[in-house]
């Protein structure tokens, strides 16, 4: 793998890391308000939005920061697979039932759920592929993983 | 336990952040409980009569709303102004800023008097986060009305349109 390459996969990764880290921000600050978001998507049953409100800022948080500072890559990169594949399920069955509500992402204020979110969220998918299938373990602190076997 | 395995990383992940999370939500001053609280319904108009000593949103029926349009109490408009002007319930207010929305409020009732917050349809959940804005605001005795213009348009009940 060129130097060129390796330097990207730094920086998709240090992009990644910054969006979960800067989404989490919000809803960790005002957990209330992302359940509400949430129970406005209606899929979340048994009025489990709370609990769901109060773990998944924090799962972003760590997630975000692990890959910013290149800890446990391999597993963040995983759980942001996940969740970004969750929420363009969500996102999509809101816009199917015509549901016009805020998305609650905790990018940007007021930005509604639609098309142009599941394509961000494609996109990041993009960048989280990529980190899966990396080469180069550059700038990782721990662990030292198997990759460079790969 | 083997970090170097994405397994045992997810595992690591999903429980640093159960044991923070739930630690802050005990310490926090607004801690959420862990399952959500279902909205107190009226089921009768005397209960809206009701002295309440805690501030509370209640939820009515297209019933109830009927009822209370019918005996003048005020109705909010949680809808983009746009929507608004192109048809609400008759004597519904509607401002996008929440500081305006509040000062022509106070101009029309006290902090303890009912009001109605509504919205598009029971999906819409704007209602719902603009009664508890107002809530924080002070406003002690809100009625939500989930079903909303469209339940109200569907019953064939007064609009002004555009």
């Amino acid at each position: 793998m060129n130097r060129l390459n390796e330097y990207l996969v730094v920086i998709i990764r240090i992009i990644l890391g910054t969006i979960f880290l800067w989404a989490s921000f919000d809803k960790i600050i005002d957990p209330a308000q992302f359940a509400r978001s949430i129970s406005n998507y209606h899929i979340v049953p048994l009025g489990l939005e709370n609990s769901v409100a109060i773990i998944l800022p924090w799962i972003e948080f760590f997630i975000g920061s692990g890959l910013i500072l290149g800890i446990m890559v391999d597993g963040a990169t995983m759980i942001t697979s996940f969740l970004l594949v969750i929420f363009n399920i969500m996102i999509s069955q809101a816009i199917m039932r015509g549901f016009n509500i805020d998305c609650g992402c905790g990018l940007r204020d007021g930005q509604l759920v639609g098309v142009e979110k599941i394509l961000e969220n494609f996109v990041l998918l993009g960048g989280s592929y990529i980190l899966s299938i990396r080469a180069s373990t550059l700038l990782e602190i721990y662990p030292k993983t198997k990759l460079s076997n790969k | 336990m083997n970090f170097s395995s994405s397994l045992y990383q997810i595992y690591f992940y999903f429980i640093i952040s159960l044991l923070i999370s739930v630690s802050v939500n005990l310490i926090r001053n607004d801690s959420l409980p862990y399952i959500a609280k279902e909205l107190e319904k009226i089921k009768n108009i005397n209960q809206v009569n009701e002295i309440i000593s805690d501030s509370l949103i209640r939820e009515i029926d297209i019933d109830i709303a009927k009822k209370l349009f019918q005996n003048n109490m005020l109705f909010i408009d949680a809808r983009a102004e746009q929507y608004y002007d192109e048809g609400h319930i008759p004597r519904a207010i509607c401002n996008d800023d929440i500081d305006k929305l509040v000062n022509e409020i106070e101009n029309r009732i006290a902090f303890d008097a009912g009001f109605v917050v509504y919205c598009s349809d029971d999906d819409c959940g704007s209602s719902e986060e603009l009664a508890i804005s107002l809530q924080e605001q002070g406003f002690a005795n809100i009625f939500l009305f989930k079903g909303g213009w469209k339940q109200w348009t569907e019953n064939n009940l007064p609009v002004n349109v555009k």
